[in-house]
């Protein structure tokens, strides 16, 4: 009763929302436009004029228009929802670290860097903290204190023996998975079932498509791939990474998880697979999800996951039609049912 | 008020040499949002974004010393600096030098100091852990069958190294686990050493081995060891007071210099991008018309050469238009009404202030209560101290009082005679009136729609839009038509005909529009979807007067919970009965209400006449600047 109370404003407004997702007329004329400048033309016409005008930068517009609304929605619901939103959140902080990072370690331009990053671009006005970070260290200072400046600190030696920045990455990674698990673990009633249904099954499923790559893309030995990976996940989590180090099938870890993929193909078709049918999945559930109680977190996921997936596509498609794919190729790529 | 202020596209042409004050003034002004106008042949000059990461960099420097020396980053003088990126480089570069050079030592002191101190009490909680043992520490340094080794990982990551270490025999000791980093020994066979390190190594662990002049038994190394740690406190302490006399004496440089370099890297950052061309930049964006010769002359006041000023009325129906809306003080409370939904477009209506009084009416209708009301704007007031939500809290309280001397009612008691319905008495003629009021505001939107196409001249959405001419014919043929013919004012054939006619036009109004904007319709293509959409309209007609008797619904609703909790308010603990179900029904079905109030204004009235696409007009300006 209370959490729906503290739901009641922010349901109006996610419905308002999600009903200007671009509709499938509006994706029918994007897939059909003839190259880059009828799909602008056909963008110009829809909430995206910006993106229409400006399509160098489109994929960061884009992202950053969802960080927005996460950020937005956060501050509207329940304190440990509203923590739980801006946690999922900071996977795009985590990106735009990353980005640094590579930067910084291949002595790439930093301006550069900064242009591409999500939310911590040069304009936003939280930037100037750590995009002034001219070295790795001095990127590990500026971060002291928070989450992913404790993982990179955790790091930090490895990197410095080794001198790969993957360390420093894995370390970001894990650090975004276990706040994430914490932070669902800490809702409650029908938020933790939203939660775990939303995003601990995508946890999960992410978690082993991490496994997998790790022993069969980067040939990384059993001890550490249990190491880079989530033991909580919200699916067999500590056991199925044991499984999949030692040389179990993806297939029947993905079976296990709710996603048959075809017999047919190697390990590496089996993990594209499994990439394409975790977003497809997702996506499905946040559909369902609109036609349940109309209060609670999980509304507010579903319309983000929605909103993501929309961003996600329409990304694809600009450069899709910037390389003049075939359109069979494109909607192979882009799971949308547009007819 | 109506619609967002007129715009004109400047774009200024600015020598080289006068760039710095003219930037500097634009940002001061706060008037211009900048556009991107690059071309082949302009093109940002690379010098600003270097001179920009000179001065991030000088900035971090300074940072380093304001934090060593703990000198406050509140209130920096920025009042009389005038930013010069150029000119002051050299004299920021030896201030930051000088600054270094003076405080360089000490912090270096001070660092190697607390440098040992780390490691003297690493050292020495190793050594407590080991004080048992009647051995020399250098004898673990060196066992002939077991691989071991001590030292510190993420206290997270020690029950992971365990998971990790699921295919080899092991033994892990947990020797401290009270801080964020774990103390740790691990053991395994001699050949299965490399396994370990493995594990060890991906779950961040660092080994920390004794210094090697600690040797002997544990005990007597231990005293060594307080004893250096004493000496290096001490050395701690004395430092921090040299530190606060450095920050007394270095503070007043280091704080302005630290503004004036936050002043030059933002003035940085705004030119980098401005597209250059033998020795001229051109500044382009949008601002208020009503501003540019004000603007104008303040740089040609600054300018010591020649400055060219251009200014176009932005093309219609360009996307990339910001749009500046600009609202009377006493209803900038409400803008969020709209701005949830989204910005009003450069050629769109302002709705504000229609939402807001579309929103208080529905609101008043659904809540009206004189006493709850009452309640409902003093909780408004309390509000307004903490936020200017307060403001739309009560005046939805204000409308909910009105409504409720309407109705008669106070704290769901039928206190006096009622003015206009009655809500439990008079049932079906408020839900009619509440469909009346949907109809009336529905047409506002088709009105607003009507005036939108008109401004933009988009005869297409003026002429044929579900909204337009066309929808608001097929909806009155619908609904007006509808009650003549069920009051035998209109035969029935004739209102047929009529209807048919108008849905056919609907049905064609695809083609009919590509038509009008001179271009060869596809009436095949459009055949399918025009049939869908015509049903598709036809029903949103329905649907959308029909939404709109909730209206009545929640006022009867609302009187009749109100009465209940009146009911059970009798005897000794009525008066609690009461307090908690006037609180719930002013804190929760209030806020209901208000939820349905919105839902309406978005759903059924918005999507009439606002699309809420436009861009907020964001000026160039200073960090911490306001409005000119």
């Amino acid at each position: 009763m209370l959490a729906a109370v503290g739901y009641a404003s922010v349901q109006a407004q996610v419905r308002a929302r999600r009903s200007r997702l671009l509709s499938d007329d509006e994706w029918h004329r994007l897939f059909d436009a003839r190259g880059l400048d009828r799909a602008r033309e056909v963008l110009a016409g829809t909430r995206y004029p910006q993106v229409a005008s400006d399509v160098g930068r489109a994929e960061r517009t884009l992202k950053r228009r969802v960080h927005r609304e996460t950020v937005s929605l956060a501050e509207r619901v329940p304190t440990t929802a509203a923590d739980t939103l801006r946690w999922y959140a900071s996977r795009y902080d985590v990106q735009d670290i990353k980005l640094l990072v590579r930067a910084l370690h291949y002595g790439r331009p930093l301006d550069q860097a900064r242009e591409d990053m999500t939310v911590h671009g040069l304009d936003g006005p939280e930037s100037a903290a750590w995009t002034r970070a001219r070295s790795l260290r001095a990127l590990l200072q500026e971060l002291e204190g928070t989450p992913y400046g404790r993982a990179l600190a955790n790091a930090w030696e490895r990197y410095q023996a080794e001198n790969r920045p993957f360390y420093l990455e894995v370390a970001l990674d894990l650090a975004f998975g276990r706040g994430l698990v914490k932070r669902i673990e800490a809702l409650s009633g029908g938020d933790a079932r939203d939660a775990e249904w939303l995003l601990g099954r995508w946890l999960a499923r992410t978690n082993l498509l991490s496994a997998v790559r790790y022993r069969a893309l980067a040939g990384i030995r059993p001890e550490e791939v249990v190491n880079f990976c989530l033991h909580r996940d919200f699916g067999d989590g500590l056991a199925m990474v044991q499984r999949v180090a030692s040389g179990t099938s993806v297939r029947d870890e993905a079976a296990a998880l709710g996603v048959e993929l075809s017999a047919e193909g190697d390990e590496r078709d089996a993990v594209l697979e499994l990439e394409r049918r975790t977003e497809t999945l997702r996506r499905d559930a946040a559909r369902r999800r609109f036609a349940r109680m109309p209060f609670g977190l999980g509304l507010v996921l579903a319309y983000l996951i929605l909103l993501e997936a929309e961003v996600r596509d329409l990304i694809r498609l600009l450069e899709a039609k910037a390389q003049d794919v075939s359109d069979d190729d494109l909607r192979s790529h882009i799971p949308r049912e547009v007819t | 008020m109506w619609v967002p202020e007129r715009l004109v596209e400047l774009s200024l042409f600015v020598s080289e040499r006068d760039l710095e004050p003219v930037t500097a003034t634009i940002m001061r002004e706060r008037v211009l949002h900048v556009g991107t106008q690059e071309s082949e042949r302009w093109s940002p000059a690379p010098k600003w974004a270097e001179l920009a990461e000179t001065y991030r960099e000088l900035g971090a420097r300074l940072e380093d010393v304001r934090e060593a020396l703990d000198v406050s980053e509140a209130d920096l003088p920025t009042g009389d600096l005038q930013p010069r990126p150029e000119g002051d480089r050299p004299d920021v570069e030896s201030d930051v030098l000088r600054l270094e050079t003076r405080v360089g030592g000490w912090q270096d002191e001070r660092d190697t100091a607390l440098g040992e101190l780390r490691e003297l009490e690493a050292a020495e909680r190793q050594l407590e852990l080991l004080e048992a043992l009647d051995a020399p520490v250098e004898k673990l340094r060196n066992l002939r069958h077991h691989h071991l080794t001590i030292g510190s990982l993420p206290a997270e990551n020690v029950d992971r190294v365990a998971a990790a270490l699921f295919q080899v025999a092991f033994v892990l000791i947990p020797l401290d686990r009270s801080g964020e980093r774990a103390l740790v020994a691990v053991a395994t066979a001699r050949e299965d050493g490399h396994v370990l390190d493995r594990a060890l190594s991906s779950a961040f662990f660092e080994p920390v081995g004794l210094p090697h002049q600690v040797r002997g038994p544990p005990d007597e190394a231990l005293e060594t060891v307080r004893s250096e740690l004493r000496d290096v406190r001490e050395r701690i302490g004395e430092l921090a007071a040299t530190g606060r006399e450095l920050a007394t004496e270095v503070g007043p440089v280091l704080r302005e210099t630290l503004a004036r370099v936050r002043l030059d890297l933002e003035l940085c950052e705004a030119m980098r991008h401005f597209p250059y061309r033998d020795e001229v930049y051109v500044i382009g964006g949008w601002m208020p018309a009503r501003r540019v010769d004000e603007l104008e002359s303040r740089l040609r006041d600054v300018a010591e050469n020649q400055l060219v000023v251009e200014t176009l009325p932005p093309a219609s129906g360009r996307p990339s238009v910001p749009s500046l809306v600009r609202n009377p003080r006493w209803l900038k409370p409400f803008e969020p009404l709209v701005s949830t939904f989204g910005v009003a477009g450069y050629d769109e209506l302002n709705p504000t202030l229609v939402a807001t009084v579309a929103f208080l009416f529905m609101y008043g209708m659904m809540f009206g209560d004189l006493g709850h009301g009452l309640l409902l704007a003093l909780l408004g007031l309390a509000l307004r101290r903490v936020t200017s939500f307060g403001t739309v809290v009560v005046a939805a309280g204000a409308t909910s009082m009105v409504f409720g001397a309407l109705y008669g009612v106070a704290f769901g008691a039928e206190a006096f005679h009622a003015l206009w319905l009655q809500p439990l008495h008079d049932i079906f003629p408020l839900l009619i009136a509440a469909v009346v009021a949907g109809v009336v505001i529905l047409n506002l939107g088709f009105v607003l729609n009507l005036v939108s196409a008109w401004r933009t001249r988009d005869a297409a959405r003026f002429w044929l839009d579900k909204s337009g001419v066309l929808g608001v014919a097929l909806y009155w043929a619908l609904l007006g038509g509808g009650l003549a013919v069920f009051a035998g004012l209109v035969p029935t054939g004739a209102w047929l005909l009529a209807v048919a006619l108008l849905a056919a036009a609907m049905w064609f109004r695809e083609p009919l529009a590509e038509r009008m904007k001179g271009a060869k319709p596809n009436v095949g293509a459009h055949a399918v979807t025009g049939f869908f959409e015509l049903f598709e309209a036809v029903i949103a007609y329905l649907s959308n007067t029909l939404s709109f008797v909730r209206l009545g619904a929640f006022a009867v609703a609302h009187e009749g919970l109100s009465q209940m909790v009146l009911q059970y308010s009798g005897g000794q603990t009525g008066w609690l009965v009461f307090l908690l179900g006037t609180t719930l029904i002013v804190g929760f079905e209030g806020l209901i209400v208000g939820i349905q109030a919105l839902r309406l204004s978005y759903y059924e009235f918005f999507g009439r006449f606002f699309q809420g696409r436009g861009i907020p007009f964001r000026p160039l300006s200073f960090a911490g600047g306001t409005d000119a």
